[in-house]
């Protein structure tokens, strides 16, 4: 896939996000189609191609959303590296297990970096109560979609390559 | 070991990079910059909600699912309307059997507004933000309060010329004071994961009644008072405990907002 094809798969995922997604009942956790792409990226290519995605992909998500620009993508960029890591870690192994560990992890760095964020700027402290289904929610969701995006760009991009770079 | 080397310097290089971005972007003098930045994404999603509006329309076709959606559509406003009453009215009664006495305050519903189509929705759990499709070219500025008949959706965050976002209430790091129309406990609410919170400030032997609605106090002058913005379902009273813990069912259902209005005449202080 060029890098054209790449930008319009983010904007379309983010469009997605922010239409179709975002009408979900708030009651529920609601899934990340952006960050799912980007932790399955990252955990098929490694952290210098997830990287990437999560920049792209975080900055679309700052432009839809409210607040500090790059807060979102930051978060994204923690989830790549942490979802790169997990892959480096478990020598690449391909298991749909994995993924989905990859998933819940970097699901979980993206909500605790964006809490986080607004505590530390000042925007609000959210309450262990409020925070925990928020971070799991994002956790569990994030995990259902990226061993599902995976399957779809390996079938997409071919095999996953035995040894990738951590970055 | 190399590659593990290369790829802290590379996060580390992108870490600071964005925290820069995110710390310059705070500045005050940048927020308008910031917010016609945003509404360069505003016609793609005003143009991704119309597509998905047709694309909806289309699938209908194959059974009476458009008919359904509208009449249910038509009965949750309907619906929500009326709730808003009833929140009203039991504020109105409230008031009236136990204080009895002119408070003075602007009725929420006697504002000037603008109206706006809501054009896209926040991108993650963390961001419950709407961006609707008038800006500071409507006369739509910084933290004018957004409701719909039913009540309170939430503040204008940031304004680009011919799109808003809106920060709601249902987003964790939103806070709004608010009282209690029976018990008149007053409290803060916040949103987050699930049904809104609210931190209830106790009275001796005085507790929240389910079902009871909850409006805008206007106390921190941030919101008109009066405003519904949830009903109460859950209250945990705690005899110990400085602070109380309730639960509401926001008065607006995120999903289904497809209009709100933008109160013009009341400039949060």
């Amino acid at each position: 896939m060029n890098r054209l094809a790449q930008g319009a798969l983010l904007l379309a995922a983010a469009l997605v996000q922010v239409t179709l997604i975002g009408r979900l009942d708030p009651a529920w956790p609601q899934p990340n189609l952006v960050l799912a792409l980007v932790v399955a990226r990252s955990w098929l290519r490694g952290g210098a191609a997830g990287l990437g995605w999560a920049l792209i992909g975080g900055l679309l998500l700052d432009l839809a959303g409210i607040g500090p620009l790059g807060a979102h993508a930051l978060a994204a960029v923690s989830a790549a590296y942490v979802a790169s890591a997990l892959s480096a870690a478990f020598e690449n192994d391909a298991r749909p297990a994995f993924a989905i560990l990859a998933g819940v992890a970097g699901g979980a760095v993206y909500g605790v970096v964006l809490l986080a964020l607004a505590d530390s700027l000042g925007l609000a402290q959210v309450s262990p109560r409020a925070a925990l289904p928020l971070v799991l929610g994002g956790a569990l969701t994030t995990a259902c979609l990226v061993p599902l995006c995976a399957a779809a760009m390996t079938r997409r991009g071919g095999a996953r390559p035995l040894r990738i770079p951590s970055w | 070991m190399r590659a593990q080397s290369r790829a802290s310097g590379w996060f580390a290089g992108a870490a600071i990079a964005l925290g820069a971005l995110i710390l310059l972007s705070q500045l005050p003098p940048l927020a308008g910059a910031r917010g016609q930045l945003r509404g360069t994404l505003a016609p793609l999603e005003a143009g991704a909600t119309a597509l998905e509006a047709a694309g909806g329309q289309a699938l209908s076709v194959f059974g009476d699912i458009a008919a359904l959606r509208t009449d249910n559509r038509r009965l949750g406003a309907e619906n929500a309307r009326l709730r808003g009453q009833v929140a009203q009215l039991q504020a109105a009664g409230a008031e009236n059997a136990q204080l009895r006495r002119d408070l003075q305050f602007e009725r929420s519903f006697g504002h000037r507004m603008v109206a706006a189509q809501v054009v896209g929705r926040g991108p993650d759990a963390f961001s419950r933000t709407l961006a609707i499709d008038r800006g500071a070219a409507d006369g739509v500025q910084p933290g004018m309060t957004v409701l719909t008949g039913a009540g309170l959706v939430g503040r204008v965050g940031e304004v680009a010329a011919h799109s808003a976002s809106v920060q709601t209430v249902a987003d964790p790091l939103v806070r709004v004071n608010a009282y209690l129309v029976m018990s008149g406990l007053e409290g803060t609410v916040s949103g987050g994961g699930g049904p809104l919170h609210m931190d209830v400030q106790p009275r001796p032997d005085v507790a929240g009644q389910v079902g009871e609605w909850a409006l805008t106090s206007g106390i921190g002058g941030g919101y008109p008072r009066g405003i519904p913005v949830g009903q109460l379902t859950r209250f945990d009273r705690r005899e110990a405990s400085t602070v109380q813990y309730a639960e509401l069912a926001w008065a607006n259902d995120l999903s289904q907002l497809e209009a709100v209005l933008v109160v013009t005449d009341f400039i949060p202080s």
